[in-house]
Parts: C-alpha cells; sequence; structure tokens
C-alpha cells in the first residue's frame, strides 16, 4: 500500500518528470513486484477471477509485452517480491484473526458504512459478498425461464481491490525462471530491499511505490511506465520536499498518519476527511499550524485516546529505520539507511539558525531547552556514527529467523506462509474464494493439523532455536477465530528423525528434472523399494563427504517426495524392519503411473487422491450445506441422474485447465458448486505444498544436500522450478463448458453442434479458446483416465462402488456426447 | 361567485362527511345570500386558512367521486345515486352530477306530488344544480389512497403467484408451452443486453448461402445489373459529387506534395494509443483482447496520472499558445532536450553517448550562427533520411526558424516560441536554437513587460534592476540555449500570468522537464547487465564460504547451524524502540518549535517565491491587499537589520533558498513579506481567511471558499483534539501590533503559552481576552518567547 492520496497529490502538483524508457538503456532496473503488478492489474481487469479461481492469465501477457520492452531497450529487470509483514502490516491484515472480523463485516454490508473506514480485504470481502448475493437472486429470478442458456453474472467479483499477490508468488516466480528473469523475495519489505540493492550499486533505479520516497537513500525513482508513449515517470525526493517546504522527518511524520505501507491504517484526526485529499490535508496542518502528527497521538492518547495509534505510529517509524534486508552476503539483518547524517544534519541545521536567531532576541531560555531537547532525541544518532539499534526490533518487525532460512525464502523455495507462523504464533485459515461454509471445507481444515500443520511447523522448528521448539502456535480459523487449535510441534522422535533414513540416490538423475510422474516412473522401476531407499547411514552429518551426500536436484526433491508419501501413509516404513511398502493408497498412487496420463496429470491426480483420502466429501456427494449448482431446474428436474454425472465430472475438470489465450479476460457464466470444490482441492494443494516445502527445507538445513554446489539461478531452475504443488490449480472454465456443454446437449435433442456454438457463445472461445474441440477431446482423454483410476480405486475399496459405476457411467455419458454419437 | 366560506364550512364539515348547511342561495331561502353573509362574518379566516378548507374540500370531493352519494333537494326530496362529477367552479353552491339516481324511499317531504314518478324516470345521469342542494351526504369514501395502492399491489401479486403456480403446474405436468405460458406470468423486466455474436456455421452452409458483397467473387456492377434488369441507365458520374482532379494542371505535382505532405502531418501525428483514430487512419493495431466496448465505446481509462498532467499542462500553455488544436496526447509528449533523439541522430552523437546531453546543446551554440544554420539543416537531413514521417515537421521548422531569424520583429520570434511549445511530437526531438537577436529581444520585451508586483523596498530597488540587468547581459553572453530556454519559458509563463490571473492552484505550478540524465552523473553508464551479480551474491552458502575462505582457509568450512540465530535481531543499545522517540512533553514542544520555525519560513519562503512569478502575482494582487495588513502590521524580521545572515533568512530549513540571483540579494529584513503566503499557495488553506480578513480589514476573501475543499473541512478543527485556543495568526496579528517581531516580540503582552493540545475550554475564554476567536483551529501560539510547557490554564 502506497502513501494513501499521495500519487494524485503529486501529479497535480506537478511533481512527477518523465523521461523515455530509451534513457533507461543498457542499466539494470529493480522492481517492486506488488507495485508494478498494482499497476497491471487494475481495476478493471480481472473482474470475474474470484469466481473462477486461478491464476489471473492476463498477467502473463502484460508481463511479456513489458519485457519486451525491456529487452528492446536492454534493461535489466530484477523483480523484488514482498516478503513477511511487519507487526503493523499483519495486524492490518488481521493476520491474527484470519479475516474473522472482515468477514463478519462483509456479510452485514450496510450501503451507508462509509468506504474509508473500511480495508482493503474488507472491501474485497464484502463486494465478493455482494456478488454472490447477486449471482443467487439472479438465479432464483430466472428459475421459470432459465433451461440450458446460461446467466451471466452482472456483479464484479472484485472492484478496486488489488489482486493478492501473494496467492500468484510462486506461480509468477515459475514464469520469471523459465524467462531467466532475475528475481528475489525480500525478508520483508520489498522496497526497502531496493533501496539496498540501489545503494549498494546492484541495480540502478528503482521501480517502486509512493513509500521510497520516505527513503532518505533513494533520490529519485520511478513511479510508473507509459509502454505505449515509451515513456517513464519518476519522482525527485529533494524537489518534492522542497515543493512542499517540509524537512524529511516531517515529511515521514505526515506519511505515518496518512497511512503507507508501512503503518497503513488513517490516524487521527484524519479520518474524518475524504481518502483521496489524506496528504494534502494533513500537509496544509504542518504548513500553517505546524501540525505534528506524533504529538497529536499523543496528546489525544493522554485524553484516554487509544494507546494504540501511538504504537501504530511508533512501529511505523521504527520499521522504517529498521528494517531487514538480505545483504549482498546472504545474510538477513536490520539495514539502517543511515538517516542519522541526514537527520543530524537537518536538526542541526534550523537548530543552528535557531539558535542563532535566539541569542539574537534574548531567548536565552529557549536556547536552553531546546538545546536539552534535541540533545535527549538525538544525543544517540549525534555521538555515535553508526546509527544505534534498539534491542527490540523483534517486536516491530518480526522474530528472526536464520539466515539460511531467508535464503531460502529469497529463491522462493519455500513461500514463507509457515514462517510466519513460527514467527508469529499464529496459522491463520482465511476463507476461500467461495466463502467457505460447506461442513467438508471445514472437516478439512480440521483434519490439516493432524495430517499436515503439525508436521510441518515440527520440520521447520527442529533445526533452529530451540525458542521455536517451545514456542506456542495455533491455528486460528476465520469462522471460529475464538476456537483456536494449538499446533503441537513436538513429537519424539521428530519427524525428520523419522524420514532420516530415506535416501533417494540415483545416478544419471542430473539429466531428467523432477516431476511426480518422473518419481512414479522411478519407483515402479526399481525393484525392491525397502532396499534401494532405505539407507543404513543417514547422510547429514558433517562427518559425511559430500559425495556421499544428496547431489543432484532430482535426487533432493525425490528423496522428501517419497519422505512426504510416508508422511501422508502412502507408504508404510519401518526402519528397524527396514522395510517401505505401499498400502493400498500407496498402490493406487504407482497405478498412475499406468494410466498413460500426460505427465502433468499424473501431480493433479495425486492431489486427488491425497484429497480423497481425507474422505471428508466423496466425488459425487453434494455439499452440505447444498450449495446451488448453475444448473437450471428444468434439468436438475428432468436429467435427475445426467445431472449427477455432470457434478461428478465437473468436479474432475477441475484439475483441468483450458488453453487459454492470455490475451481476453474472462467474462462468462460462472459456478459456485464448481468453485467450492475447486477450492476444497486447492486447499489440499496448499497443504501438500507446504508440507512438501518444508520437508525441503528441513533437509537441506540438516545438510543433506551439497549446498555449496549450486548458483542463485540454479536453485531456482533445478530445484524450486520443479518443485510440485506450486502452481495455482486451474480455473474451473473447463468444468463449467462441460457442465453447460452437457446441459444444452441433453435440452436440445442431443445434438452436439448447437450444444458447441452454445459454449463456443456464451464463453466467447473465438476470442480465448483457440481450439475448443481439441479442449473438449483432451478433457475426455483425461476424463477417461479418471474413470480408470476410479476403477482401481475401486478394486482396493477405497471408493465405493456405486461411486465408480457412477463415474464410469458418467464418463460415458459425456464422450458419447462430445463425440457427437 | 361562491363563498369561500361554503367551501371552508363544507371542509370543516367533512369529518362527519355531511356535508350539511346552505348549498347556494336557493330561491326558498334555505341558504341564501343572507345566510351566507351571515356565516361570513362568522367564520372569516385568513386566506391561507381558506385555502386549506378549500383544497381539503376539494380532496374530499374527489375522492368521493364514484362512491354512493345522498343528495337532499330544497324540495326535500333525497336521491340516492354515484356521484360522476361536480363543478367545483359554480357559481350557485355545488352543481353535481349523480350516476343511476334513484329517490330514497323514507324521504321525508311531498312524496305524494312524486308519488306517480317513478325511478326510471331520472334516466341514468342525473344534474342538479348547485342552488338546488340542500344537503349532500357522502359515504363510504375512502381517503386512504396509499393503503388503496397497496391493497391493489397485493391482490396483483396474489394474482402473479397464482399465475406461477399455475405454469409450474403445467411445467411440472409438462404440457406443450404457448408463449403465453411461458412469459405471461411475469411482468416485463429489463434483460441483461448481451453482445452478438455470430454462430459458427458449418463448412457446408457457409459456401453455400452466406455469400457476402465482399466475399463475391464476381465484381458487382450495380449499374450494368440495373439495366439488364430494368433498363435503367445510369447517369452517374463521380464528379457530381466530387472535385474533379485535374491532373493536367501544371502545378499538379505541387499540389500533391502538398497534399501528401498534410495527410502525412496528419497521419504523422500518430493514433497515441487511441484505437479509434489508429482504425480511422488505416493503422493495423493489434485488437486482440479488446471487445468492441474497448475498441469503440468506453472512454479510455488509461493514463489517470496523464489527465492529472493534462490538468497541470493544459492551462499555463494555454494562454501562450495559439488556436491550434493539439491532441490531448501529445500534450503531455516530451519536448525539448531529449536524450534519446540525440543519440539517433547522427554518427557523432551516437558515438559518444555518455556525453552529458546537456552539452550537445551547448556545443551547437558555441558556433556561429551561420554554421549553427547549416548544422540544423544537416541534422533535418539526417532525421529526414532516419524517420522520414519527420519531414513536414522539420520542414516547417527549418522555415520557422529562417523566418524568426530574418526578421528580429518581437511578433515572429514569440511566434516561433508558440509554434515551438505546440509541436510537440511524439518523437521528442532537440531545441533549435535561438538566434541571438531573438533571444536578445525577447528578454528585452520581458524587462520591459516585468514589473515586480509588489513594493519593492527602496533599498532593493537598485539590487532588483542590477540583478535583471546582470540577467539579461548574462543571457546575452552566455547562449546556451538550454539556459535560455528554461530562462524564456519561465519568463514567458510570468508574462502570461501578469495577463491571466491564475484560477486553480494547478496553473501556479509549470511541469517542468528535467534536463539531463535521469541518472547523476556519477553513475555509470556502461554498467550494462548487471544480472550476473546476483548468481553469487545473496547466496547465502557461496557467500558464507568465501567469508570463511578469507578468514581461515585452513579449517574446513561448515554452514554454520541454524539453531545458533536467537529469535532476535542484533541491537546496538540496550534500549527500546520507544525510547528513541521523545515523550508527550518532548513531542508538543518540538512542534511548538516546528511552528514557529514554519512561520519564519513561511516568511522566508515569500522571499523564495519572488523567483516564482506565479506566487508573487496572487501575493501582490489577490493576496497582499486581501490579507489587509494594516501598514503596521507589516511583518519585519526582528533584528534582520542586526546581522541576520540573509541567506539563513532564505535559506531555512525546507530550502527555499532562491536559485535567482535577483533573490540572493534580498536582505531579510525591511521587506515586506506578507506573513502567510499559503493562502495563495494553497487556495484550500482559506479557512484562514476570513479570520484575517475580520481581524483587519472586515473584507472577506474572494478566495474564502475553496471549491475543491469539502465543507466538512471549513467546519472541522484540524488541531489537536480538544484544541480550543487561539488560532495562530490572531497571535501573530497581535505580535505585530505589539509592535514585536514575528518570534521574537518582547512584549510582555500577557500572552501565556499554551500547547494546542489543552482541551481546557476556558483556555478559550482566556484569549477571547485579548483577541476574538474565531474558529477552533489548532493552536500554537506560538509568539511568546516564555516556554511554560504544560501551562494549562488550570
Amino acid at each position: 500500500m502506497p502513501i494513501q492520496s499521495l500519487e494524485l497529490f503529486l501529479f497535480e502538483r506537478g511533481l512527477v518528470g518523465s523521461y523515455p524508457i530509451d534513457s533507461l538503456k543498457n542499466t539494470t532496473l529493480g522492481i517492486d513486484v506488488n507495485h508494478y503488478v498494482s499497476r497491471l492489474l487494475t481495476t478493471k481487469k480481472e473482474q470475474f477471477l474470484d469466481a473462477i479461481g486461478g491464476f489471473p492469465i492476463s498477467l502473463k501477457m502484460y508481463l511479456e509485452s513489458d519485457l519486451k520492452i525491456f529487452k528492446e531497450s536492454n534493461i535489466t529487470p530484477v523483480f523484488v517480491f514482498n516478503g513477511s509483514g511487519t507487526a503493523n502490516q499483519l495486524a492490518a491484515n488481521s493476520h491474527f484473526t484470519a479475516l474473522a472480523k472482515e468477514v463478519a463485516a462483509a456479510s452485514s454490508i450496510t450501503p451507508s458504512g462509509s468506504q474509508a473506514s473500511r480495508s482493503a480485504k474488507e472491501l474485497m470481502l464484502a463486494q465478493r459478498h455482494k456478488a454472490w448475493t447477486q449471482w443467487s437472486n439472479l438465479l432464483n429470478n430466472n428459475q421459470s425461464t432459465y433451461i440450458d442458456q446460461p446467466l451471466q453474472p452482472q456483479e464484479p467479483f472484485r472492484y478496486q481491490a488489488i489482486i493478492e499477490l501473494k496467492k500468484f508468488q510462486s506461480d509468477l516466480i515459475d514464469y520469471f525462471i523459465e524467462h531467466q528473469i532475475v528475481y528475489q523475495v525480500a525478508p520483508y519489505c520489498s522496497w526497502i530491499q531496493l533501496s539496498y540493492l540501489l545503494s549498494s550499486g546492484f541495480i540502478d533505479a528503482i521501480y517502486g511505490p509512493t513509500d521510497c520516497l520516505m527513503l532518505s537513500n533513494v533520490d529519485r525513482f520511478i513511479l510508473g511506465m507509459e509502454f505505449p508513449n515509451k515513456d517513464f515517470r519518476f519522482i525527485d525526493r529533494a524537489r518534492v520536499l522542497k515543493d512542499f517546504h517540509v524537512s524529511s522527518e516531517e515529511f515521514i511524520d505526515i506519511c505515518m498518519a496518512v497511512g503507507n505501507d508501512l503503518q497503513p491504517s488513517v490516524l487521527p484526526p484524519l479520518q474524518i476527511y475524504p481518502s483521496n485529499k489524506l496528504f494534502e490535508i494533513s500537509l496544509e496542518m504542518v504548513l500553517n499550524t505546524g501540525t505534528n502528527f506524533y504529538a497529536y497521538q499523543l496528546s489525544s492518547n493522554a485524553q484516554g485516546g487509544a494507546v494504540q495509534e501511538v504504537d501504530k505510529y511508533e512501529k511505523g517509524v521504527s520499521s522504517l529505520k529498521y528494517m531487514p534486508v538480505l545483504f549482498s552476503s546472504g545474510r538477513v539483518d536490520v539495514y539502517t539507511i543511515d538517516p542519522s547524517r541526514e537527520h543530524m544534519e537537518e536538526s542541526r541545521k534550523p537548530s543552528a539558525n535557531s539558535e542563532h536567531r535566539q541569542s539574537n532576541e534574548n531567548m536565552a531560555s529557549v536556547k536552553d531547552r531546546s538545546d536539552s531537547q534535541e540533545g535527549s532525541t538525538n544525543l544517540a544518532a549525534a555521538d555515535d556514527k553508526t546509527f544505534p539499534i534498539p534491542r527490540d526490533v523483534h517486536d516491530i518487525i518480526g522474530q528472526r529467523l536464520p539466515d539460511e532460512y531467508y535464503y531460502y525464502k529469497s529463491l522462493g523455495l519455500i513461500s514463507g506462509k509457515l514462517f510466519d507462523a513460527i514467527t508469529t504464533g499464529v496459522y491463520p485459515e482465511e476463507p476461500p474464494l467461495d466463502g467457505g461454509s460447506s461442513n467438508s471445507y471445514r472437516e478439512l481444515i480440521a483434519k490439516s493439523v493432524e495430517l499436515f500443520k503439525n508436521k510441518e511447523i515440527n520440520l521447520l522448528t527442529q533445526n533452529i532455536n530451540r525458542y521455536f521448539q517451545m514456542k506456542p502456535i495455533v491455528q486460528v480459523k476465520w469462522f471460529s477465530p475464538e476456537n483456536k487449535v494449538a499446533l503441537t510441534n513436538r513429537t519424539s522422535p521428530s519427524v525428520f528423525e523419522q524420514l532420516n533414513h530415506i535416501i533417494i540416490k540415483t545416478n544419471n538423475a542430473k539429466t531428467t528434472p523432477f516431476s511426480v510422474s518422473e518419481f512414479v516412473k522411478l519407483l515402479l522401476s526399481t525393484e525392491d523399494l525397502s532396499k534401494e531407499f532405505i539407507s543404513d547411514q543417514v547422510v547429514f552429518p558433517n562427518s559425511v563427504p559430500v559425495d556421499q551426500k544428496i547431489n543432484s536436484a532430482f535426487d533432493l526433491l525425490s528423496t522428501n517426495f517419497l519422505r512426504l508419501l510416508i508422511q501422508l501413509e502412502f507408504f508404510d516404513f519401518d526402519f528397524g524392519e527396514k522395510s517401505l511398502t505401499p498400502n493400498q493408497w500407496g498402490r493406487a498412487f504407482l497405478k498412475l503411473g499406468n494410466l498413460g496420463a500426460e505427465s502433468d496429470f499424473v501431480g493433479k491426480l495425486f492431489i486427488l487422491l491425497v484429497f480423497l483420502k481425507t474422505k471428508v466429501l466423496s466425488i459425487s456427494q453434494d455439499f452440505t450445506p447444498s450449495v446451488r449448482s448453475s444448473l437450471s431446474d428444468h434439468t436438475l428436474r428432468s436429467y435427475p441422474q445426467e445431472s449427477k454425472y455432470i457434478l461428478a465430472l465437473t468436479r474432475l475438470l477441475t484439475l483441468f485447465q483450458v488453453d487459454q489465450k492470455p490475451t481476453a479476460i474472462y467474462h462468462g457464466p460462472i459456478d459456485k458448486k464448481t468453485l467450492t470444490f475447486r477450492e476444497h482441492l486447492d486447499f489440499v494443494n496448499d497443504n501438500l505444498n507446504d508440507l512438501f516445502e518444508s520437508l525441503v527445507v528441513s533437509s537441506l538445513t540438516a545438510n543433506e544436500f551439497d549446498k555449496l554446489s549450486l548458483q542463485n539461478h540454479e536453485w531456482q531452475s533445478e530445484i524450486v522450478y520443479h518443485m510440485p504443488f506450486k502452481r495455482s490449480l486451474p480455473n474451473t472454465v473447463m468444468s463449467m463448458m462441460v457442465e453447460f456443454f452437457l446441459q444444452k446437449y441433453l435440452h436440445n435433442g442431443n445434438i452436439k453442434h448447437d450444444a458447441l456454438a452454445l459454449v463456443s457463445t456464451e464463453f466467447s472461445t473465438y476470442k480465448c479458446v483457440p481450439n475448443l474441440t481439441e479442449q473438449f477431446d483432451q478433457s475426455i482423454a483425461y476424463l477417461s483416465q479418471c474413470k480408470v483410476l476410479f476403477d482401481e480405486l475401486c478394486d482396493m475399496k477405497l471408493v465405493s462402488k456405486d461411486e465408480s459405476e457412477l463415474l464410469s457411467e458418467a464418463v460415458t455419458f459425456a464422450t458419447n456426447a462430445v463425440r457427437g454419437e | 361567485m361562491k363563498g369561500t366560506y361554503k367551501r371552508r364550512e363544507n371542509g370543516a364539515a367533512s369529518s362527519n362527511k355531511k356535508l350539511s348547511g346552505s348549498f347556494g342561495k336557493g330561491p326558498n331561502g334555505f341558504g341564501n345570500g343572507n345566510n351566507s353573509g351571515s356565516a361570513a362574518s362568522l367564520f372569516y379566516e385568513s386566506a391561507e386558512t381558506n385555502k386549506q378548507f378549500t383544497d381539503r374540500f376539494d380532496y374530499l370531493l374527489v375522492n368521493s367521486i364514484g362512491s354512493d352519494v345522498f343528495v337532499t333537494v330544497v324540495s326535500g326530496i333525497q336521491y340516492e345515486g354515484l356521484l360522476l362529477a361536480c363543478n367545483l367552479k359554480s357559481t350557485a353552491g355545488l352543481d353535481i352530477v349523480l350516476k343511476y339516481p334513484r329517490r330514497v324511499k323514507g324521504s321525508s317531504l311531498p312524496i305524494n306530488e312524486h308519488a306517480e314518478m317513478d325511478d326510471t324516470d331520472l334516466g341514468e345521469t342525473f344534474l342538479i344544480h348547485g342552488a338546488d342542494i340542500a344537503e349532500l351526504e357522502l359515504k363510504n369514501i375512502d381517503l386512504s389512497l396509499d393503503d388503496k395502492w397497496e391493497h391493489e399491489k397485493s391482490e396483483q401479486n396474489k394474482k402473479n403467484v397464482e399465475e406461477e403456480q399455475k405454469s409450474k403446474e403445467r411445467d411440472a405436468k409438462k404440457e406443450f408451452k404457448t408463449d403465453v405460458d411461458i412469459s405471461g406470468g411475469k411482468s416485463v423486466r429489463e434483460r441483461e443486453l448481451k453482445a452478438w455474436v455470430p454462430d459458427e456455421l458449418p463448412a457446408t452452409s457457409r459456401t453455400l448461402n452466406s455469400q457476402t458483397l465482399e466475399e463475391s467473387s464476381s465484381t458487382w456492377d450495380q449499374f450494368s445489373v440495373n439495366e439488364k434488369k430494368f433498363g435503367i441507365k445510369s447517369s452517374y458520374d463521380e464528379h457530381f459529387y466530387t472535385t474533379k482532379i485535374n491532373k493536367d494542371d501544371p502545378h499538379f505535382e505541387q499540389k500533391l506534395k502538398e497534399a501528401q505532405k498534410l495527410a502525412e502531418e496528419i497521419e504523422g501525428q500518430g493514433s497515441s494509443g487511441n484505437i479509434h483514430l489508429a482504425e480511422d487512419r488505416g493503422i493495423a493495431i493489434d485488437d486482440s483482447g479488446m471487445d468492441e466496448e474497448d475498441l469503440y465505446s468506453g472512454v479510455d481509462r488509461r493514463g489517470g496520472e496523464l489527465l492529472a498532467s493534462l490538468k497541470n499542462n493544459a492551462r499555463p500553455t494555454e494562454a501562450t499558445k495559439g488556436n491550434r488544436y493539439l491532441p490531448p496526447t501529445l500534450r503531455t509528449q516530451p519536448h525539448h532536450t531529449d536524450p534519446a533523439i540525440i543519440s539517433s541522430s547522427g554518427g557523432k552523437t551516437a558515438d559518444s553517448k555518455t556525453v552529458d546531453e546537456s552539452e550537445i546543446p551547448a556545443q551547437i551554440a558555441k558556433q556561429p550562427p551561420a554554421k549553427k544554420e547549416s548544422e540544423t539543416k544537416v541534422r533535418v537531413s539526417e532525421e529526414h533520411k532516419e524517420t522520414p514521417t519527420e519531414v513536414p515537421h522539420h520542414g516547417k521548422e527549418a522555415h520557422l526558424h529562417d523566418f524568426g531569424k530574418k526578421s528580429s520583429r518581437e511578433p515572429s520570434v514569440s511566434r516561433f516560441y508558440k509554434d515551438y511549445h505546440q509541436r510537440e511530437s511524439p518523437k521528442p526531438r532537440i531545441p533549435l536554437p535561438l538566434t541571438k537577436e531573438a533571444q536578445i529581444e525577447e528578454l528585452k520585451k520581458f524587462s520591459q513587460k516585468f514589473k515586480v508586483p509588489y513594493e519593492v523596498p527602496n533599498d532593493m530597488r537598485s539590487v532588483v534592476k542590477k540583478n535583471e540587468e546582470e540577467a539579461a547581459d548574462a543571457a546575452a553572453k552566455s547562449p546556451s540555449p538550454k539556459d535560455q530556454k528554461k530562462e524564456l519559458s519561465r519568463k514567458s509563463s510570468q508574462q502570461s500570468q501578469t495577463h491571466s490571473p491564475p484560477v486553480a492552484r494547478g496553473t501556479t505550478h509549470l511541469r517542468r522537464r528535467p534536463h539531463g540524465s535521469f541518472f547523476s552523473s556519477q553513475r555509470l553508464q556502461s554498467a550494462g547487465n548487471k544480472g550476473a551479480l546476483f548468481q553469487e551474491n545473496f547466496n547465502f552458502f557461496k557467500q558464507a564460504k568465501k567469508a570463511h575462505d578469507l578468514e581461515k582457509e585452513m579449517e574446513p568450512f561448515f554452514v554454520e547451524k541454524p539453531y545458533f540465530t536467537a529469535p532476535t535481531w542484533n541491537g546496538t543499545v540496550e534500549e527500546s524502540y520507544k525510547t528513541f522517540f521523545p515523550d508527550e512533553r518532548t513531542a508538543i514542544q518540538e512542534a511548538q518549535v516546528k511552528f514557529q520555525e514554519r512561520q519564519y519560513n513561511n516568511m522566508s519562503a515569500m522571499g523564495g517565491s519572488m523567483n516564482q512569478p506565479q506566487y508573487m502575482m496572487s501575493s501582490g494582487g489577490a493576496g497582499g491587499p486581501q490579507m489587509g495588513m494594516p501598514p503596521g502590521g507589516m511583518m519585519t524580521f526582528p533584528g534582520a537589520g542586526a546581522g541576520v545572515d540573509p541567506n539563513n533568512v532564505a535559506g531555512g530549513p525546507p530550502g527555499a533558498h532562491s536559485p535567482n540571483p535577483m533573490m540572493d540579494g534580498f536582505p531579510g529584513g525591511g521587506m515586506y513579506l506578507p506573513f502567510q503566503p499559503q493562502p495563495m499557495f494553497y487556495p484550500s488553506m482559506t479557512p484562514m481567511m476570513p479570520m484575517m480578513g475580520e481581524d483587519a480589514t472586515n473584507s472577506p476573501s474572494p478566495q474564502a471558499m475553496s471549491p475543491h475543499m469539502p465543507p466538512a473541512y471549513m467546519n472541522m478543527p484540524f488541531g489537536y483534539p480538544g484544541a480550543s485556543g487561539m488560532p495562530p495568526f490572531q497571535g501573530m496579528m497581535g505580535a505585530a501590533g505589539n509592535g514585536g517581531g514575528m518570534p521574537g516580540g518582547s512584549s510582555g503582552s500577557g500572552h501565556k503559552h499554551y500547547y494546542g493540545h489543552n482541551s481546557h475550554s476556558n483556555g478559550n475564554a482566556h484569549h477571547g481576552g485579548n483577541h476574538p476567536v474565531h474558529t477552533t483551529h489548532h493552536v500554537n501560539n506560538h509568539n511568546s518567547h516564555h516556554h511554560k510547557p504544560r501551562n494549562h490554564n488550570k
């Protein structure tokens, strides 16, 4: 979040300069990804994203065209992602309550409620809620007329809300790795990380938010790129301060009051003013009445006002002063921009002046007094060349983790969500896109504690400071924030100890990158799992020579994938008896290798397997409370059996990503029921990702891998890029296309052509899906594989006979429809 | 005429729905004029009350139309019937029309007379003259219209529901449905509009019957078809409709060229992202990803920033520019010096990319004028080769340039300048250096017209004059085009400013285009790709190894065990971050000191702003008088004469140091410095203005109502909470009045020092004694030298 209302004001005041992009030729440009993406995906774009899920495909198109221009001008972009939140940011994002308050507020919409007082997340949730309500109204109103022509929602699902980048960080990182773009995930604040990169000469310029104006070591930065005009907009800090007639201290004072990235709320007395004028108004206050907002907070505090505000203010200023960054040494420490120097100069100059004046005016008493004040506040700064760092930075920023962890985070090897849980003591479960009101989803959350979270926390805390092993960590859910579930991170023996004899070492693995399907192949080609993969010796101690450790990325990922399967109870492992055998689920997993499925689907079907294993919901079972289907009542009544088929098919197809052209932003029908199921799988995927990341990190920190062998880009392209579960799951578009295709097919006397025409019209596929029939054929192929899988599962009694029969009929039905027979 | 009293009386009676009494002046004297007269005197009411009664009466009648009424005529016979109409305008009472009249059996009087008469003889409608009516009784009038409506609606709803149920039943039965069945039960509602999309036709049908005009293989000649089919010979000649091009014209070539040039000029402007324009001009653009709305109907929302900058740009330039239209998209185009064009405009500059571009114009300028001209031409021709689309621009530019050179008359110069400004093209271009004569002329003209819009103190006059001369000389001596341009643009805007007073704040700010590079000169241009730097650096393991190798090469390297890292960051002092913040008292005190400085700086900022004519205008023209500073209240810097370094005054912390030598010489004291330039600076600051106006001259400021400020702002105290002290400027005034300088008033005039945070309301009262308090604006009463922190009234 940039400094509130400042940007517009800067433009109004003519303080934004511009240069042609060419003048950046041959330079390295540091880009704040948050800021950059907020420029790309403006409010109008991707309005239905929250209703279909998945990655905002238009983002890739923008990225592509921008990168092309960078390339033309020989500009090297360095993308820097935001890391963890500071105490202020976490509080503002309701990290500790998992958005419970916002959810409650969003569902009780009061149109009179002022927009300014609502947080961005609350607005987003409110908009989503409004859109879903409108959608169900639309369905109700058209109950009698809607037969097979799908309805289109009229209310956007996001509006004036910036897309939450955290969810898509891994997708973007994948994209950057693919295109060999340099990126970095900052330990905390991205733009301060950029300022460090700039000061140390790693980059030549910053493309960042207005917050950069608060940094004394950034003279100029780029605010926006106007690619069509081939020029960019920049801000010159000195000029801005001069034009505003404020010192940099006063400027920061204003920023803290109006709200900025480090202190996101608006402090009194400014809440009453229109949010687009905040900066202007507070600047006037400062200029005309010498308002000091800190003094204001203190005085209102003394009057019994909220202590919170003073606290927020102090934390905001302090986090600006003591922000940890990733240094080129690979270490993370507090980076003091040395504001002391500037600060000293600034405070000296006026004080020298005032002394002068005061002495002239015989105001000795004032002089004494002001001197003593200055002494108390600036003494430390003046005396010491180095900027003093207080002992409690962890209170304003967050608790410190080992440098190694921050390094993994900077690579994108681990998302950082669990790190935040460790440092804050809270793992928030925020509501999914559909609202997450189904019992099965909530059951899934409850089960995730035992299945995933405890293990993850254990894996991650085992190797670090003892403090974290003792620290209580709780899971907080948005629907009952009071009902916290303590995550037990102490197990004996620890998860890692249980697993460290599982080692996969292949000799030729350097050539093939890791993927789930490769892994299955590996297992299938192994005659004796126990013999091959159980190692008598552990490889983590320092005494083990490097060549006996895990040496390739494939082995590292395979080893940990096998450990994952053991943790998920697909394989039974007993070190005492030296046995490693697949159980029923494990055998089902191995069957994935025989389906003839494309390698991409193997990973997806594994997610499905894990989901089925949780047994919270079968593939044909309805949600409770029921979620309204987008099928028409006519269809549901006239074709009850076929409706069941369609339900099962759409659910399976949530794992199928239709090949969309990124040029068209989705506008079309939506289906909440499908989305709800997608969110179930998404939850499983996220948890699998967390667990797998934790396993890899624990393996790495324990020194099982030769960590010195890789350069940064090798870490990225060989390990990070090939980690499964990192990418977002597909959106629901293919599901819905098949759903409405089959509905039309049913009502239209089983004529394929009309049904296909309907899909092509409703989904505007002529724009976004280049080859519709091919996509349908592929989805049928995928469904057939699912059918085979279900048959196998049925044989192993992992799913009921009814279930697999239903699916079998459903797939036949769909196949006939699509093939036009 | 019908007496109003009657109506009123009737109205009064309407509560029991019985209109009795005099209905007109019946001959039988039942209620004649006499009666009415007495009634009038009895019930005299004001015209308004009468009207109310009349209205009620009318309302009653209107509502009773269609309902059953009983009329007793003067003869005593009572009739019953539906009230069909009544004539309110009738002069003798109230004429009414009854539908389906019948006599009421129990009518009191001479039934015998009419006994033989049947009800049938009354006919369907029965008109009763107002004069005959003795009494009119209205029955069962429903006065609750709203209820009626509501009732109707619910009835309707019920019906709808029934309908729907019926249709549902039908649905359930799966009967054949007619249109009415499907849509009949529904009320008309708005439907969502959907874009029409052509159905994808199968290949077979397309070939057979989808031939359109465009696709048709044979050419379609409507004339021949018409002739063949109907025998009509067309006399169509294209030249009926257009001017024939005379290709034999001796000047044809020349004209054609001219036309092409114009066309190119128009097309060369570029569509600048305007898709529509681009399409009109036949420029192929990639419109994939845009729907019809984006292409044709939607408002282009890109570049909110562009809009903002437009706001700024448009106005100051309007004053100087002619009427030539410039597409909005071009107005913000980069112009003047631009590194890009330099690097693209020829071998020499292209080779030396690292040369600071600002030097290049200087180099050009150093050459003698004649050469300069040729160089320009060379440059033009070079560019000509590279970018043919730019030809018209340059051709004309060169021409203009000649023109400006040949004649040293002022208009041409300014026209050149105008032109120069307008002709910002999407491709940034280098400025063509002005001729020396033109520059001098421009400066002379400026110096003649330019007048310091406030009274210059005597001791300043010589300085100002000298500075002006110096500036002119300097400009003449060192014809660095860059400087001149700066000078010029500033000065021309000054001129325009003196003619057109600033309307909004935006106009007071010129959008400055920075000169030189985006990067500071230290930066190595050839830095190149630094991506490689990110490979070894930031790699925790590699770097740790490196550090280790430097120190103790002998020992084996182990990656540092992560459990050594404590959960806290390394502090250098054993203090909390909170201790780095001042306590409340100190903070407030500092705020106060700041405020003093602020006031002080505001004054010096005035000094600084003098080289910014925009501000000066407002302060001299509107501000000064409006602020109504009495001469005695003129702010002076105390002790300025006593050797305060003028630079300190002018160059206070926010650094309002004037770059203009003219101002640098300004001594701090003795100069008229309106102490509050902000109202002009920030029009929305005006809440202060009326206050000051009242204080001094009682003339309300014309700017008092700032248009873009929400009214709430005007009323909101924006000081510290509960602040109830003095408006600061009152204090200022007081101090000035007391003969003291601003920060240094040595008057012990009983101003106690208050913190604005003082919530005691009697702070108000206390000050009220000295200065009337006009607003509750915050307050740092700063003008006392007695710092008495926390000096609350109690």
